[in-house]
């Protein structure tokens, strides 16, 4: 989690308009979705993986590994609609013909959107998504709420890796024993620590004259005639793909 | 006359369930000066700071503002902490933002400040603490002297009349630590009031005009360096120690190497410029 934030502040298209990518994102997953062939969805993975790896510059080796996960859920999930399981006339598993194009079907198009997420997640940082869902008109207290949860878990995973380390070097996890013990202090203490975090937030939030709306300056993007024309080719070869094939 | 910019006059408070934090509290903030709150931990510094920035009201006593006393409504409260800002001691409970420019930006808006204006504060803030280049950063991913210097310049940003720094130096390294003990110095030369907390006497000596000790939520002595220093039994019963200049100064004075009559030495330049002046150390035996 840590290191997809980091991809996202780090990543070469960092100063495309976070709207752009949003539209694009969402397009290619409703269409991905919305395939019936198996053609667009592999298309989409190749093309929107590249666009990761190569125009953004994720490293490779990161992004297989990030895909791994559901790629592995997807195939535990496949299997069981790949092998059909009959009770008459005796207990039977069977692969058909059917199933494996449903099989696959399901596992590109879903594989295919988790490469669209992680698109958005590996090249937008937090703080563009957020102008994003602004724009949406999405109500200012969950756009708060997001951003301030995105912070504090920072903060948490922070202390929680502190006290980690100042139990571990008292051989605070040396056991089964200590470490449940070692572990349920280390949660008694985020909870202590996680309220007073709130509060010394607060408190500096009020010395800056906080009047219930947390205003800040959004960083000022331009839309780019270039990329528009590109996500529009890009989705009409996608959709002319479903139709040919 | 002097002019005071806060007052505390017998302010007393208590967290529920602790026993005092301030407990009759008296002390005058002139306009425009650098004063240095000393005093161990616990002593009330912290508390009493949020009291001059209203987010504590007293239980006893008054503050005043500019000579007015305070007030607790909104439109005060905001006239108050929009001339005084504080800079919190850990940077990790101030940013709340995601990333630099906007945590900087927040101060400014709130103050009513339109887009461009904003724009400018934030450019002038980010610039005068040094940190111009990381304005796009996330803040999560900041060294903790880098997130020290947002906060500094979140507080600047807000352009307040006095600035309150809460044990600034803590946990900085030496060179960091007199590159804030500078700027706090440009600061102030360009009219801003400069109230600290920190446990380094040896800043406090050379850099304070005048120096609050506090003990036990009390106020034991407020003065200049000079006289705060040379006073023996207030530096054991605050268990402060005492700055190492004038320690060495001291003892020069008392073996007849250096005369009587001087004005003691605050800085390393001036107490080296002493022992060259009374060529001490030609004259070593
Ligand atoms: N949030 C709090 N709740 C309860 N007691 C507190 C709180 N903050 C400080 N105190 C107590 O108030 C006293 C003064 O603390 P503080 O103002 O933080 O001192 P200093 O900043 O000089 O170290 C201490 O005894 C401390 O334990
Ligand atoms: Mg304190």
């Amino acid at each position: 989690m840590l290191n997809i934030d980091k991809c996202a502040y780090s990543n070469n298209l960092i100063n495309v308009h976070p709207m752009e990518k949003f539209i694009f994102v969402m397009v290619t997953i409703i269409v991905c979705l919305s395939s019936n062939s198996i053609i667009t969805p592999i298309l989409i993975l190749l093309t929107v993986s590249s666009l990761t790896i190569l125009k953004a510059g994720v490293p490779a080796k990161f992004y297989f590994k990030l895909m791994l996960i559901p790629f592995g859920f997807l195939f535990l999930g496949v299997i069981t609609i790949l092998i059909e399981i009959h009770t008459e006339p005796a207990l039977s598993f069977s692969i058909t013909q059917q199933s494996i194009e449903t099989a696959s079907k399901l596992f590109f198009r879903a594989l295919g959107s988790a490469s669209c997420l992680y698109f958005f997640s590996l090249t937008t940082p937090l703080v563009d998504f957020t102008s994003v869902l602004k724009k949406l008109k999405l109500p200012d207290i969950l756009i708060e709420l997001i951003s301030l949860i995105y912070r504090l878990i920072f903060i948490l995973v922070y202390i929680a890796g502190r006290i980690h380390t100042a139990q571990s070097s008292r051989l605070g996890y040396s056991s089964l024993k200590n470490q449940f013990r070692s572990l349920s202090q280390l949660v008694s203490s985020m909870f202590i620590l996680s309220y007073k975090k709130a509060n010394d937030l607060f408190i500096s939030l009020e010395s800056r004259c906080y009047n219930g709306n947390l205003n800040i300056l959004e960083k000022q993007y331009c839309f780019s005639a270039k990329n528009i024309v590109f996500i529009i080719v890009i989705e009409l070869f996608f959709i002319l793909m479903e139709f040919n094939v | 006359m002097s002019e005071y910019i806060l007052e505390a006059k017998d302010v007393s408070f208590a967290y529920p369930g602790c026993t005092k934090a301030l407990d009759n509290i008296c002390v005058k903030i002139e306009k425009g000066k650098k004063i240095v709150f000393l005093g161990e931990n616990g002593a009330g510094k912290s508390t009493l700071f949020l009291h001059f920035n209203g987010i504590l009201t007293p239980q006893k006593g008054k503050l005043f503002f500019k000579n007015q006393e305070m007030k607790y409504d909104n439109k005060s409260l905001m006239n108050l902490r929009k001339s005084v800002g504080i800079v919190f001691q850990d940077p990790d409970t101030q940013l709340f933002s995601a990333n630099v420019c906007q945590e900087v930006s927040f101060g400014p808006l709130n103050l009513g400040l339109c887009v461009e204006e904003t724009k400018k504060c934030v450019d002038t803030a980010l610039e005068s603490t040094g940190i111009n280049d990381l304005r796009n950063k996330p803040t999560h991913f900041l060294s903790y002297g880098q997130k020290k210097r947002v906060t500094i310049a979140s507080i600047i940003a807000m352009n307040p009349e006095a600035i309150i720094f809460d044990e600034p130096t803590t946990y900085l390294d030496p060179k960091h630590k007199e590159q804030i003990i500078d700027f706090l110095e440009e600061l102030n030369q360009k009219g801003t009031t400069i109230i600290l907390s920190t446990h380094d006497v040896n800043v406090a000596y050379s850099w304070a005009d005048t120096i609050v000790v506090m003990k036990n939520g009390k106020v034991l002595k407020e003065g200049t360096p000079d006289v705060i220093f040379n006073n023996d039994e207030l530096i054991e019963k605050a268990n402060l120690k005492k700055p190492l200049i004038l320690e060495i100064y001291n003892e020069l004075k008392n073996n007849g190497i250096l005369p009587e009559n001087h004005r003691p030495p605050r800085t390393k330049n001036e107490l080296k410029q002493l022992i060259n002046n009374h060529n001490i150390i030609k004259n070593l035996p």
